[in-house]
C-alpha cells in the first residue's frame, strides 16, 4: 500500500472516529411531569429526574416501553421544577361513582 | 349407694371431638377456608416467582385509550367512533398481525362515526378481533346494536370473542374477592364463543387452554423475587404500551409505527381509573389493579408460548387423605409427643418449599394451605385419639 492510501485511510479512520454517533433517543409518550411533555425527545441514556407523584412512559431507542416514577433522582431545581398537581392516575380509594378519580374529603 | 356415674373417657373424645369439627367447620365457612388463605398464598407465589421475561414481550403491543386521549372529545362513552377508525388505520397501516379490541358496540353514538368505524373495520387489511358481551346480559336495544354492529362489519378476517374475565364467584354465600386468576370459559349461550385472547391465539395457529383455566402470568424483566417482595417494580412495561393520542400523532410525532407494531398483536382498549381495572395475583403485594386490556394481553401471552399452570384434579383428594393418615400417625407417635411444636414449624417450612419449588419446576399449584391444615388437623386427631394413659401423661413421665 503507498504512503498516500495509508495517509487517506488514516484519514478516513479519523474522521469515522470523530465523528460522535448517531445517539439513540427516548420518546416521552405520557407524562404528569411539566419538564417532561408527551412527545419530548431526550437522549436515550438521559437520567429523568422526577418528583413524588411524577410518572413519564417513554420508548426507548430499544423499542421497548418504560414507566419512570418518582420520586426519582433530584427533582429539577428552580421555579422551572414545578409539576402540574395531576393526581396519580390510579386512586386507591373505593368509588362509588360512574366518574370521578377520587372520593371527595 | 350407688356410686357416683363417670363420664365414660370415649363419651368425652366423642363430644371433643364433635365440638372440633363443628368449630372446624364454621372457621373454614366464617374465613372461606381453605380458598381464601389458599389463593392468597398462592397469589403471593405468582406475584413473587411467576416467570420473569427475559426483555419486554415481542409479540403483543397494546394501545391504551385514556382520560389524555378523550380529553379533546365531549363525551367518553361510548369511546369516540372516528377515534376508534383512525386508531384502526393507523395500526392496520404497520401491518400488524392481528388487531384486537377490547371495546364493547352495545350503543349508537353518532351515524356518521358509527358508519366510519364500520367501514374502516371492514377495509382494513389486517384480522380483527372484536369484543362482545352475551347477549342474555344485555338489555334488549343494546343487544340489538351489537348484534347489528358484529353483523354488519362481518368480513373474512374479522372474528369475535367475548371479553368476559374468569372471576370465581361460585358460592353466593361467600363475599368474592374479585381476584382475576383465570381464563374465562366459553359462552355457552352464544354457542361456546371463545373468550376475546383465544380467539386472537387463534390466528396464530392450535392452541388450547389448560382444564383449570389457570392464568399463566408473566412478569416484566428487571426485578428478581426478593426485590419484588421488598416492593420494587420494574420500570419496563411487560407490553410495549403506547397511548392512543401518540399513536394518532405518529405523522408528526414520528413514533415508528410499522417498527413498534409490525407482526404483532395490537390490542387497543382503555385504561380509566373508574372503569375495567381488576385485581389479579400480581395486586397481591402492591394492591395494584389492571386493566381487562393487560389482562386480555397476558392470557394471549400464555396461549402463544402454549404455557400452562397446572391444578391438582382428583389427585388433590388423594393427596390430602395421604397427608391426614400421615398426621394420624405422626400424631399417635408417644416419642414424638414432646416436640409437636417442632414438628409444626417445620411442616409449615417444608410445605411452603415444596409449594414454590412446585410452581416454579413443575408450574403447577400446590395447596399448600388446604395440606397444612389436613396435616395439622390430622396430628390433632392423632394425638386425641391415643388412649388415656398416654394422652394424659405429663410431660416426662413420672
Amino acid at each position: 500500500m503507498s504512503n498516500r492510501a495509508r495517509v487517506f485511510l488514516f484519514a478516513f479512520a479519523a474522521l469515522f472516529a470523530a465523528t460522535p454517533a448517531a445517539t439513540a433517543e427516548m420518546i416521552v409518550l405520557e407524562s404528569n411531569v411539566a419538564e417532561y411533555p408527551a412527545g419530548a425527545r431526550l437522549p436515550d441514556d438521559w437520567v429523568l429526574a422526577l418528583p413524588s407523584g411524577g410518572r413519564v412512559r417513554v420508548l426507548l431507542g430499544s423499542q421497548e416501553t418504560k414507566v419512570f416514577v418518582g420520586p426519582r433522582a433530584e427533582p429539577p431545581p428552580g421555579p422551572t421544577g414545578a409539576t402540574t398537581a395531576v393526581p396519580s392516575l390510579r386512586s386507591h380509594d373505593p368509588i362509588g361513582a360512574t366518574r370521578g378519580e377520587r372520593n371527595p374529603k | 349407694m350407688v356410686g357416683k356415674r363417670t363420664t365414660p373417657p370415649w363419651v368425652k373424645a366423642a363430644l371433643a371431638a364433635l365440638g372440633g369439627a363443628a368449630l372446624f367447620v364454621l372457621v373454614f365457612f366464617l374465613i372461606h377456608l381453605p380458598h381464601g388463605p389458599e389463593h392468597w398464598s398462592a397469589d403471593l407465589r405468582t406475584a413473587l416467582f411467576a416467570k420473569m421475561l427475559d426483555r419486554q414481550h415481542d409479540r403483543i403491543a397494546l394501545i391504551e385509550i385514556t382520560d389524555a386521549t378523550l380529553a379533546p372529545y365531549p363525551y367518553v362513552s361510548p369511546t369516540d367512533r372516528k377515534l376508534l377508525a383512525d386508531l384502526i388505520r393507523a395500526v392496520d397501516a404497520s401491518a400488524p398481525k392481528a388487531i384486537g379490541l377490547d371495546v364493547i358496540f352495545d350503543r349508537p353514538s353518532e351515524p356518521a362515526k358509527d358508519e366510519l368505524l364500520r367501514r374502516t373495520i371492514r377495509e382494513s387489511h389486517a384480522p380483527i378481533v372484536l369484543g362482545a358481551l352475551d347477549s342474555a346480559t344485555l338489555p334488549a336495544p343494546a343487544r340489538d346494536f351489537q348484534s347489528a354492529f358484529l353483523k354488519d362489519v362481518q368480513r373474512d378476517g374479522v372474528r369475535v370473542g367475548h371479553l368476559y374475565l374468569g372471576e370465581e364467584h361460585r358460592d353466593p354465600l361467600i363475599v368474592s374477592e374479585h381476584v382475576i386468576r383465570k381464563i374465562a370459559m366459553p359462552s355457552a349461550s352464544e354457542g361456546d364463543r371463545l373468550s376475546f385472547a383465544e380467539v386472537l391465539a387463534g390466528l396464530d395457529g392450535p392452541h388450547h387452554v389448560d382444564e383449570g383455566r389457570e392464568i399463566f402470568w408473566v412478569l416484566p424483566p428487571g426485578t428478581n423475587w426478593w426485590s419484588r417482595l421488598r416492593g420494587s417494580r420494574s420500570e419496563t412495561d411487560t407490553f410495549l404500551t403506547l397511548p392512543a393520542e401518540q399513536v394518532l400523532a405518529h405523522a408528526t410525532s414520528g413514533l415508528p409505527l410499522e417498527r413498534l407494531l409490525g407482526d404483532k398483536f395490537v390490542l387497543i382498549g382503555g385504561n380509566f381509573s373508574d372503569r375495567d381495572q381488576h385485581l389479579t395475583p400480581l395486586s397481591v403485594l402492591s394492591d395494584d389493579r389492571f386493566t381487562g386490556l393487560f389482562i386480555h394481553a397476558q392470557i394471549l401471552a400464555q396461549l402463544l408460548a402454549d404455557a400452562h399452570i397446572y391444578e391438582l384434579g382428583v389427585t388433590y383428594y388423594a393427596l390430602l387423605a395421604v397427608v391426614a393418615a400421615a398426621g394420624v400417625w405422626t400424631g399417635r407417635r408417644e416419642e414424638l409427643h414432646h416436640g409437636h411444636l417442632w414438628i409444626e414449624f417445620i411442616s409449615v417450612a417444608v410445605l411452603v418449599a415444596i409449594s414454590i419449588l412446585c410452581f416454579v419446576f413443575g408450574r403447577f399449584i400446590f395447596p399448600f394451605v388446604s395440606v397444612l391444615v389436613v396435616w395439622l388437623a390430622g396430628m390433632a386427631a392423632g394425638h386425641f385419639s391415643k388412649p388415656a394413659a398416654q394422652a394424659h401423661e405429663p410431660a416426662g413421665g413420672r
